[in-house]
């Protein structure tokens, strides 16, 4: 194929993100379930403050239905798997119909488990269906351009995660070095100072997660 | 009973798995409908095709024949053949078009044409689709899936292999390349056939792209890639209709196209495919002169009929349309989507006589047509096989040097007993069709 | 024969920049058998790809595209014409197209209901003294012009761009636009090839417009806005079915911007 569209390195970045963000949110969501049921059923305000989204819920089986499956709710895992959907669905001719079928199958689990008594089966599912569409994608996908900017998306979204749960500094180095490694491997242009901002504090050890997640969001220019 | 019948969920719901849908609008919200199939194939023999087949490419010969001299000599006008005003009453003619002659000369690249079979068993063509004709990729995705499905169907019937629709559209399109990468224009993914454009984009290996993708640059199509890389355009499959296609030449406020396409087009420095201004050959009104058509440039007699019509245009047709109003459907030219035909028995006083005033004030918006006994196609319904109302759209694709009749087609059914409108925006479902190799 | 020197200027200006700018300018004065252009110079904001087109009627065009933000955009022509008033334009080509009505002039009831009146009362007012049937194609063409003369007001700023014919003429009102456009739906109606022509009138400070007709194998122009024959004081830019063919400056651009226009338009004749 060869040649990319602006409006293309936009979706292939953002698929790469979104398909991140349900992965890692879901991790976290399923633990969430297991610990509200009968442990902590606190770990939802948690869990706001700390991707720092606003706290809509009124209890915890409020959060498990609206941040799961609301799609009126800009913020839940239902919301962002549909934007991670209309990304891929404009890619259709990049990443191949068998690709972009695990992610309508994501989204029949995730419809499925809203109605679930044991929604984390079907939870399970939607995991194993990312999964599928990522082998698919660096499986069927031959332009390295295509596969290396749904990567740097994933990437950059997975140390926004990070930062935002406050993983150790060496977790935060080693994707940040993943990020970097698909940085330059994709002909597209980023914003230099906020790379060295982000590399430098990373070597000092001195991580401020507010600065750090700005330089982040200012990196990629597409 | 059909062994593919026993798996009807399973082939629904894998065409779901590969989001086999059409887009509508309902009350301004978007929103994304599976295209509901019919597992019971419509099945035409050997021999019936080669009837088709045969009248298919007759038919559209004529019509991109037509296209040619509307659009330069107008031979046909001199002659008399068809009235004048026929052509430049269309609202599908354009005279931008004028003086044009398109890369090969192919004006028609690909047509849609529908049909129906009658209870005699006879096929009538009902209308002819030289825009932008859709719907080849439904039959098309779904004959794979109903071959996962029930893989001892295919094996034990003899059933002509439909899947090379995306590589005659790919040959289709470098025969009449100019030099360049082949593009399918989409208005979006909010088009009602989006699954459509993005699925074709994929098998012919064609760049799928928006109006936002593109750009003249002088005498040439590009389109636009990332840090200034530019790839020079050749052929473009444009999902896009002729109104909207260039604002600097069509309507202008378009958002959707690419501004000067037409220009770059009308220098023959890119194929569009279909041509602009195809319109003027399947409006409804020039669709009464389609036979006529074929004897006046082929010299033969027509393969395939029309559905009697009458021209309320011509006094001896009016006076006939009136006389036997409720025995006919009227359909309103100037409207497309299944929504400007009326059947004249449907009426009654006040109603009935509006209609025919109407008729009668403006006899060049209407055509008349006797109402055809559909033969019914079996469907399989929750509570067991029914009889439904059925057309066919078969897919002729035109190149540089051939007409290839594809080997299968989109046949609509009905899903409510009695009613003729098929159209999926009207709820209608698909069926496979079946053309027998032997 | 007149020898005509003429400069066309337009200017834009935006309040604030647009950017992605299409555009299309019909500005070329055509050369046919009565027009010879001797010299011409174009200047032009053109930007960083233009070309040059015909369109379907035969008008030469000049396109391009400005992607990066501007605020300004303009062009001048200027040269030197030879008109010859002895001479006609033997065009034939489209005249089927240019006998049927098009958006502009689609036969309104009262356009049609005009024309009948006009024809009735031929006998009495026409300077002809004969009736409607019995004039030669010309002599139809003056007095349908000057018909359609006394059927307008000319007023500035009544109508607009998107005024059809029977608009202008329920109204009473119009520019040399909408006389035009009434003529040549009346022409059309009795089945007259006719054109619209824009072009330049010595002594106006704007583009004018006219109307051609198809008189016994050639083109005849004629000035309703002035109930004239043309003369050796016209120059024609383009032609085509109504207004709508014939926009001088077509643009396409975004950007949410106020945009102001000045246009001089000078004609003089120059001696032998």
């Amino acid at each position: 194929m060869g040649i990319i569209s602006v409006e293309k390195v936009n979706n292939l970045f953002w698929l790469g993100r979104y398909t991140q963000r349900v992965y890692t949110t879901l991790q976290r969501y399923n633990t969430g379930f297991d610990e509200m049921l009968d442990l902590d059923v606190h770990f939802f305000e948690k869990y706001c403050e700390a991707l720092n989204i606003p706290n809509i819920y009124t209890d915890y089986e409020n959060f498990i239905k609206s941040y799961g499956y609301n799609t009126d709710n800009p913020d839940s895992i239902i919301s962002n798997l549909y934007r991670a959907y209309d990304n891929a669905l404009v890619l259709r001719d990049y990443i191949s119909s068998e690709a972009l079928a695990y992610i309508h199958l994501a989204q029949f689990q995730l419809n499925a488990a809203k109605l679930s008594d044991a929604p984390l089966i079907e939870l399970q599912s939607v995991t194993d269906n990312l999964l599928a569409f990522w082998g698919a994608v660096d499986d069927s996908i031959d332009d390295a351009m295509v596969r290396n900017l749904i990567k740097l998306g994933k990437k950059t979204e997975l140390l926004d995660l990070k930062l935002r749960f406050r993983a150790e500094n060496e977790e935060l180095k080693r994707v940040f070095g993943q990020l970097d490694f698909y940085l330059h491997r994709v002909d597209i242009s980023y914003d230099r100072v906020a790379y060295y901002e982000m590399a430098l504090a990373l070597e000092k050890r001195e991580v401020d997660e507010k600065t750090m997640l700005e330089s982040l969001e200012n990196l990629i220019l597409v | 009973m059909l062994e593919l019948n026993k798996h009807v969920n399973t082939v629904n719901a894998l065409l779901a798995r590969y989001g086999v849908k059409f887009g509508i609008y309902k009350n301004h919200t978007f929103k994304e409908q599976l295209f509901p199939f019919d597992t019971i194939p419509r099945v035409i023999t050997h021999d019936e095709f080669a009837y088709l087949e045969k009248g298919l490419s007759q038919r559209v010969t004529a019509l991109n024949r037509f296209l040619a001299d509307i659009y330069g000599e107008k031979r046909i006008l001199k002659d008399g053949v068809i009235p004048e005003e026929f052509v430049y009453s269309s609202s599908g003619y354009l005279a931008a078009c004028e003086g044009i002659m398109p890369p090969k000369g192919v004006y028609s690249h690909i047509s849609g044409i529908d049909l129906v079979q009658g209870k005699d068993s006879a096929w009538y063509v009902l209308e002819d689709n030289l825009r932008i004709p859709s719907g080849a990729s439904y039959p098309l995705i779904a004959r794979d899936l109903c071959r996962k499905a029930s893989p001892s169907t295919f094996k034990r019937n003899h059933i002509s292999d439909n899947r090379d629709y995306a590589a005659l559209l790919k040959e289709t399109m470098d025969s009449v390349n100019t030099g360049g990468i082949n593009v399918i224009l989409t208005p979006g993914r909010y088009n009602a056939a989006f699954f459509e454009h993005s699925y074709l984009a994929e098998k012919t290996g064609a760049v799928l792209a928006t109006g936002n993708d593109l750009a003249v640059m002088g005498d040439y199509l590009y389109y636009k890639g990332y840090g200034g890389n530019n790839q020079k355009v050749g052929a473009l499959y444009r999902r896009v209709s002729d109104e909207y296609l260039d604002p600097m030449t069509f309507e202008e406020t378009s958002l959707i196209g690419v501004p000067h396409v037409f220009d770059v087009y009308k220098k023959g420095n890119v194929a569009l495919l279909n041509a602009p201004g195809n319109g003027v050959a399947d409006d409804k009104g020039i669709y009464y002169f389609v036979p006529k058509m074929v004897e006046y440039y082929l010299g033969e007699e027509a393969v395939l009929h029309n559905a009697p019509t009458y021209l309320p245009f011509y006094e001896e047709d009016r006076a006939y349309v009136m006389e036997h109003f409720d025995n006919l459907v009227i359909k309103d030219v100037a409207e497309a989507g299944g929504y400007g035909v009326v059947f004249g028995s449907s009426l009654e006083g006040e109603e009935k006589q509006r209609l025919k005033d109407l008729v009668n004030e403006q006899p060049r918006r209407f055509i008349a047509q006797e109402v055809i006994d559909f033969l019914d196609l079996e469907v399989l319904d929750r509570d067991g096989v029914v009889e439904r109302k059925a057309d066919l759209r078969a897919f002729v694709l035109t190149g540089a040097d051939q007409v290839h009749v594809w080997k299968s087609g989109l046949t609509r059914f009905s899903r409510i007993e009695g009613c003729s409108i098929v159209n999926s925006s009207q709820g209608g479902g698909f069926k496979d069709t079946w053309v027998l190799s032997r | 024969m007149k020898k005509l020197r003429f400069l066309y200027q337009t200017w834009y200006t935006f309040d604030i920049p647009i950017y992605d700018h299409s555009y299309t300018l019909k500005i070329f004065p055509r050369e046919n058998e009565r027009q010879y252009i001797e010299s011409l110079v174009e200047t032009m904001s053109y930007g960083s790809s233009h070309s040059y087109s015909f369109d379907a009627f035969g008008n030469k065009t000049v396109y391009g595209y400005m992607g990066e933000p501007h605020d300004q955009f303009g062009f001048e022509i200027s040269g030197i014409a030879v008109v010859d008033g002895e001479k006609k334009e033997r065009d034939s080509r489209l005249l089927s197209l240019f006998r049927s009505p098009s958006s502009m002039t689609q036969p309104a009831q009262v356009l049609r209901e005009a024309l009948k009146a006009a024809c009735d009362n031929c006998l009495e007012k026409s300077c002809y003294k004969k009736s409607f049937d019995k004039l030669t194609t010309v002599e139809k063409v003056m007095y349908l012009s000057d018909c359609c003369h006394e059927s307008l007001a000319y007023t500035p700023e009544v109508t607009n761009i998107f005024t059809s014919a029977a608009e202008a003429l329920t109204l009473g009102r119009g520019v040399c636009q909408d006389y035009a456009h009434i003529l040549l739906a009346f022409l059309r109606l009795l089945h007259i090839p006719a054109r619209y022509v824009v072009g330049f009138m010595s002594g106006e400070g704007y583009t004018h417009a006219w109307v051609e007709a198809w008189c016994d194998g050639c083109w005849q122009g004629v000035d309703p806005t002035n109930a004239k024959l043309i003369d050796e004081g016209y120059i024609k830019l383009s032609h085509g079915r109504d207004y709508n063919d014939t926009v001088v400056c077509k643009g396409h651009f975004y950007g949410q911007a106020k945009q102001s226009q000045k246009i001089r338009v000078q004609v003089e004749e120059l001696p032998g």
